[in-house]
């Protein structure tokens, strides 16, 4: 996830925009909170 | 890198809404509403604007044939009032089935109505008096076509903001360049990063040559299914028939703007059988051929085990 993360970054995307695939609202959360973490972290 | 969030236009908003204040706590940057031939987005933008603080909204997108220019201008000020200077708008072209099939209204000269539409919607927001004799949109109507009583107006209130951001759908060539060199933003779709140089790198490159340094940098919107779980194979299949819809359902043969670019990705033979086994009415036959490689290249998927904190992979 990291690699194609960094992937979008380096062909120059300044905004993600995702669909979160998680069986419910604690599940879609956490996607946020890792994406954002990641994201950061670039 | 901001992260955005697309609502799904075909169901289940208000319960997404009310999951908003969580995310938005947790940094989501921007929440992407479509319209498609759904439910409006504008109500449901207002919604949105209603139930969060910060959260920036955008549509993504408004077509730009249902409402008049100067409709999509009201609109804009108007969700950028309600929003307190959150709002975006989206603006995309749709395809024939959706503007001449349920607007009903002719599909004409999609590049050069959007051009005019960004012109017309900054006249506004400036507070301008609204005159524009274009090729395709005159205001006021000129004389003889009308009563002759249309007077140059401008918009009654003060907008939040005269430079209300701009984003535009776009993934054909010329498309793209007027994109780069009169919006804010840009949006593709089916953004694979690899190739995204090798089929949009010299439209980018023109429009960004004419582009007016006041507009700043052309935020470039990716999107992708993000999921974490050890069955990837299955979570990249739920793109599948998706795709399939796009690049053999949308438009007609020689007419299909993401068949379009699926052959300019370099999968011409793929593109080809996708659309003739789709409009056969074979749609599991025409998902099966959609390439592993764009559904792979185009996501965020993952194991639980190398997506753990400190994980590089």
């Amino acid at each position: 996830m990291r690699e194609r993360l960094a992937a979008m970054k380096e062909s120059g995307v300044t905004t993600l925009n995702i669909t979160p695939i998680a069986g419910d609202h604690k599940g879609r959360l956490a996607l946020i909170e890792k994406i954002k973490a990641m994201a950061a972290d670039l | 890198m901001r992260i955005g969030m697309a609502l799904s236009y075909s169901g289940g908003f208000k319960e997404t809404v009310e999951e908003l204040g969580d995310y938005e706590k947790a940094g989501l940057d921007i929440v992407y509403v479509a319209e498609a031939y759904s439910f409006d987005a504008v109500s449901q933008m207002g919604y949105i604007a209603a139930k969060t603080e910060r959260v920036e909204i955008a549509s993504g997108i408004l077509n730009i044939y249902s409402r008049t220019p100067t409709a999509l201008a009201q609109t804009a000020a108007g969700l950028d009032y309600v929003s307190e200077g959150r709002f975006s708008l989206g603006l995309g072209a749709s395809g024939p089935q959706v503007i001449e099939g349920f607007h009903g209204v002719p599909y004409t000269a999609p590049l050069g109505r959007t051009r005019e539409i960004i012109e017309i919607c900054r006249k506004v927001w400036r507070r301008e008096r609204l005159e524009h004799h274009g090729k395709h949109y005159d205001m006021p109507v000129p004389e003889g076509q009308g009563t002759g009583l249309g007077k140059p107006l401008k918009i009654i209130n003060h907008p939040v903001r005269a430079d209300i951001p701009v984003m535009v759908a776009a993934i054909g060539p010329k498309n793209v360049e007027m994109t780069a060199e009169i919006a804010n933003g840009w949006q593709p779709i089916f953004y694979l990063p690899e190739k995204a140089g090798q089929v949009w790198g010299e439209s980018l490159a023109a429009g960004r040559a004419k582009r007016d340094p006041s507009l700043g940098e052309l935020d470039v919107v990716g999107q992708a299914p993000l999921a974490i779980g050890d069955d990837v194979q299955g979570f990249l299949e739920f793109g599948r028939p998706m795709a399939a819809l796009y690049i053999g359902g949308m438009g007609a043969k020689g007419r299909n703007f993401y068949n379009d670019l699926c052959r300019r990705y370099g999968w011409e033979k793929e593109a080809e059988e996708i659309q003739d086994l789709y409009l056969a009415g074979k749609k599991d036959e025409a998902a099966a051929k959609v390439p592993y490689e764009l559904l792979e290249k185009m996501s965020l998927i993952g194991p639980r085990a190398t997506c753990a904190n400190g994980s590089r992979r």
